[in-house]
């Protein structure tokens, strides 16, 4: 335990950060699978992100002579009733469901975070509030509160295009509980050390204490923790817009193409419209969590969820 | 003359890890005889312990016992069976720990753990083994013993807990006990009352007992003979009076130097410059030699061997002999 | 010195006592939490029944209450439910205990198999890999672990039911029982037997995971300590001192997760529900949730919230019974 938070310490100096970043990856170098991982993470973003390009065809291009051909050397991935490219709309779903969970991610993480540090540094009133919060949150079950906030969004009629933002925001409000507790556990060992009674006997404020001094030694937990989360948002994602509560059509992500598994004949005559997002969301966030874990190995050892 | 109960020879005890491979016992030889108390003295992290462990072949992965031989009573105890070696394990050698918190599962009361080596290792009942316990426990000096017998180990203070170990390994009468820093977690007024259990135990029983420490003064309380190892290897041997009236290898006497002189005025507490090399990446050439102040050439060049400078005394250093033939160095 | 009797914890008993009432205002909380989320959402029941003049709308908002503040609804509701009055449901036009009575239990069955299946692979496994660790077992083993944590439960679902069910024809593709089947006895429970194949597969595929996962590290973590080399010193048989020693504390933490998993065995898997079609409390909340059925969808959220508190509770309870140290703090 000591040997663990005296390495953290270490990285409290601000001076020292950057050799945190270095060293994790002269380390990470060397684990096979969390780079193996990694390149294949960096081959989906270029995928997704550059694909549509370098592909012939809209996403949103609709062409009634061509709908539901099955795969063909013209269309890798055949196409859907519209006649839509099912790989283009592939690499635009991507870019969706990577984008709402890396932006769910950084949300969870900013809320998360600042209300942890807040709650183990002032303590009392604060703390009391911020973790009985948490709390409640935390037991309401997960789907069953998703499910409620993607029926308000519906409730409410909102656009398409702004659904994706509060999907985000919906993932990170069930997210930031659990990072508040990690980062709060971690202030609360941190307070007590030396560093910080030094902080103390040169006055300064407590923003500047929290922010440059505490916060920044929750880095490596928060590197794991925030790389295992983008995939849990991905795959929550997934599910509410399979079930139509999440990210709805137009606009596609990996869930909600695999909802066309829902008509019946699509799901037993046209497996390309829906298995290519399946193994689109498995390898991807297989690949994230092979990537969180070989972090773990370098970051703290220790560490476990 | 004093007949042998565990000779160490050759221990070879290394280490594989990612940064290359550890030598932590390089050819080790102690000897311990009966009734005798050994001190295995050194640095931390000079082998001492390993080699400890590599009697009871108590190493776990990544370390490995490469070569040598551990003669107990005249058998080679890393030769042995499973099962064999289980029943030499808590029933002829006992061994004691540094971290007595630690050192009892948490979950199971004393008495529990305490009963297991005797019904492992002998006949007795469940009654008497019971009894047994109380006993033992009277023995290394505990009171209200019954109630001691329902608590778990986070209810007692590390010396009572250490006090416990000591009626645990000594449960089945064993031969040898191996007490691997036993007093090194404890207060000063608790460790004074832990050895002097051990030094009963030894009179009274006829145990001998290898004792792991780097604390000079409970060395030159405890033992009959020293063995002073660094960086893995022995460097020194002699009896207590050889060690500390006239040390030979320089790394014993900058340990003496360094020990506190109580009644001696020092402006400040000498210590031997330098540290503990990095044993795995270690040439063919005196250990010490950095940080020696009567370095010569030779120390750099080639590894002085352990040799006998009288029937009991032995050393390891270009400084007390003859320098090798010169044809096979470039000097 | 002598810290035996002088010892600052709590008995059991009062451990109990303060656990539960720190419970008590989370409960609170949460069923504010849940009901105020519902009383945002615009629409009610009678909104979505297009065939209601105004007039018979506004007469039944009335009658179910949907007009007054929030904050007396809330305390209605929660006098409600200390009267056993869970409300009512519009769309099964039954008390809600009765609907949701009517669907747990075949949501339980499946949850309950899965669970234990879940359980005894993962402890197998778990402690097997971590006592080889290194060897191929525990590689494969490993990769399985990541491999099953990543899985989106509904295209497995989809998948398998598309290779079973629908080209191999080996299994049926979804529901209970066969539809228009009137099979009696044993035959009956044969039939959902076959049913239930494909989505307890399933959950326990996604289940052993993770926890196979925590068996393995909890007992890594449990054999490097001091007291395992303590019990190895004292000669005891490899196999006391993984089952006896090593064994018990590795499972203090897992007891603490088996707890944890009591809203799940009432919560429905509603993902694999809705994929199988099968007929549980997973189906109903989406159900409600797409009728507007609010009053059974909330007294469901609250029922499991319920249970996880309760699970929580059970888990510290449990873990400060068997490890004495807890009790302390």
């Amino acid at each position: 335990m000591n040997s663990a938070t005296v390495k953290h310490a270490n990285h409290g100096q601000s001076t020292k950060r950057p050799s945190l970043w270095k060293d994790t990856w002269k380390k990470i170098r060397k684990k096979k699978l969390a780079m193996g991982s990694l390149y294949f993470l960096v081959f989906i973003f270029l995928f997704c992100f550059i694909g549509p390009f370098l592909s012939p065809y809209a996403g949103q291009s609709v062409n009634s002579a061509i709908i539901n051909q099955p795969p063909s050397s013209l269309h890798w991935m055949g196409t859907d009733k519209f006649g839509r490219d099912v790989l283009t709309r592939l690499m635009l779903a991507g870019r969706i469901s990577l984008t709402v969970g890396l932006a769910s991610m950084v949300i969870s993480i900013i809320l998360g975070s600042a209300l942890g540090a807040i709650s183990g540094y002032y303590r009392g009133l604060p703390d009391t509030i911020i973790m009985r919060l948490a709390d409640v949150l935390m037991s309401i079950p997960g789907l069953p509160l998703l499910l409620l906030m993607g029926a308000l969004l519906s409730e409410l009629k909102v656009e398409p295009e702004y659904r994706i933002y509060l999907v985000m925001l919906m993932l990170s409000f069930v997210g930031w509980p659990g990072l508040a507790r990690l980062v709060r556990g971690e202030i609360l060992t941190f307070r007590e050390q030396a560093f910080m009674k030094a902080t103390e006997v040169l006055g300064l404020k407590d923003r500047r204490k929290i922010f440059s001094h505490l916060l920044p030694n929750t880095v490596p937990l928060l590197i794991v923790v925030a790389t295992l989360n983008v995939a849990g948002a991905i795959l929550s994602e997934s599910a509410l817009s399979f079930l139509g509560l999440g990210v709805v059509p137009p606009a596609a992500s990996w869930g909600n193409m695999i909802d066309s598994a829902n008509s019946l004949i699509d799901f037993q005559q046209r497996p390309w419209l829906w298995v290519p997002p399946g193994f689109a969301i498995f390898l991807t966030v297989i690949s994230i969590n092979l990537l969180g874990d070989g972090l773990r190995d370098v970051l703290d050892p220790k560490m476990k969820q | 003359m004093a007949t042998p109960l565990l000779e160490i020879k050759d221990l070879q005890t290394t280490f594989y890890t990612e940064h290359g491979s550890v030598k932590a016992s390089n050819h080790v030889n102690v000897t311990v005889n009966k009734g005798e108390i050994v001190c295995l003295v050194g640095e931390s992290g000079c082998g001492k312990s390993v080699t400890a462990m590599s009697i009871m072949k108590l190493i776990e992965a990544p370390g490995v016992i490469e070569g040598g031989q551990i003669l107990f009573q005249d058998q080679d105890i890393l030769t042995l069976g499973n099962k064999a070696l289980r029943n030499l394990r808590g029933n002829d050698i006992a061994m004691i720990f540094q971290e007595p918190m630690s050192a009892l599962n948490p979950v199971y009361t004393i008495g529990d753990q305490m009963m297991e080596p005797l019904l492992q290792h002998t006949k007795l009942s469940k009654n008497e083994a019971y009894d047994k316990c109380i006993e033992l426990m009277e023995k290394v000096g505990l009171s209200r013993t019954k109630q001691l017998m329902k608590s778990y180990p986070h209810e007692l203070s590390g010396g009572m807990l250490q006090r416990i170990m000591i009626a645990i390994a000594l449960s089945c009468d064993p031969k040898l006990i191996i007490a691997d820093e036993p007093t090194t977690a404890l207060d000063v007024t608790i460790q004074a009352q832990i050895l002097e259990i051990l030094k009963e135990i030894n009179k009274e029983l006829q145990t001998s007992i290898l004792f792991i420490t780097h604390d000079l003064g409970v060395v030159a309380e405890m033992a009959d003979r020293v063995v002073v190892m660094y960086a893995g290897k022995v460097v020194e041997e002699g009896t207590v009076l050889e060690i500390f009236k006239e040390p030979k290898h320089p790394y014993t006497k900058g340990l003496l130097h360094a020990k506190p002189v109580i009644n001696k005025f020092q402006e400040r507490l000498y210590t031997i410059p330098g540290q503990v090399p990095d044993l795995s990446t270690l040439g063919d050439h005196c250990f010490f030699q950095d940080r020696c102040e009567y370095r010569m050439d030779i120390c750099g060049q080639s590894m002085p061997a352990l040799t006998s400078e009288s029937t009991t005394h032995c050393v390891a250093c270009w400084l007390y002999k003859e320098a090798p033939r010169k044809e096979g160095l470039k000097i | 010195m002598l810290l035996l009797f002088s010892d600052g914890g709590f008995t059991l008993k009062e451990y109990i006592i303060r656990r539960v009432l720190i419970s008590i205002p989370i409960l609170i909380g949460t069923s504010f939490l849940i009901f105020y989320l519902f009383a945002l959402l615009p629409g009610d029941y009678v909104d979505s029944n297009p065939s209601l003049t105004p007039q018979r709308a506004a007469e039944l908002r009335e009658f179910y209450g949907f007009n007054e503040p929030v904050i007396k609804r809330y305390f209605n509701w929660i006098a409600g439910i200390f009267h056993g009055d869970l409300g009512f449901s519009f769309q099964y036009q039954q008390p809600v205990t009765k609907v949701i009575n009517q669907f747990i239990w075949n949501s339980f069955i499946v949850s309950i198999i899965s669970l234990v299946i879940t359980w005894i692979i993962a402890l197998i496994t778990g402690v097997y890999s971590a006592m080889k660790q290194y060897s191929i077992f525990d590689s494969f083993v490993t990769f399985f672990v990541f491999a099953a944590m990543s899985i989106p439960s509904f295209f497995i679902g989809l998948l398998l039911i598309k290779i079973f069910a629908i080209d191999m024809n080996l299994l049926p593709v979804g529901g209970m029982i066969d539809v228009g089947s009137n099979t009696t006895g044993l035959a009956h429970y044969v039939e959902i037997g076959r049913h239930m194949i494909l989505p307890v597969f399933i959950l326990v595929l996604l289940g052993t995971g993770s926890l196979t996962r925590y068996v393995r590290t909890s007992m890594l973590e449990v054999v490097r300590q001091d007291y395992i080399r303590t019990a190895r010193a004292k000669g005891l048989k490899e196999s006391k001192i993984i089952f006896k020693h090593a064994l018990k504390n590795a499972l203090l933490p897992c007891i603490t997760l088996l707890a944890f998993e009591l809203p799940a065995l009432f919560s429905g898997a509603i993902i694999i529900e809705q994929v199988f079609n099968w007929p549980g409390i997973g189906q109903v909340q989406l159900e409600s949730l797409n009728n507007r059925d609010y009053p059974v969808l909330m007294t469901f959220t609250m029922f499991l919230s319920f249970l996880t508190i309760l699970g929580n509770l059970f888990a510290d309870v449990a873990y400060a019974a068997v490890d004495p140290r807890i009790r302390l703090k």
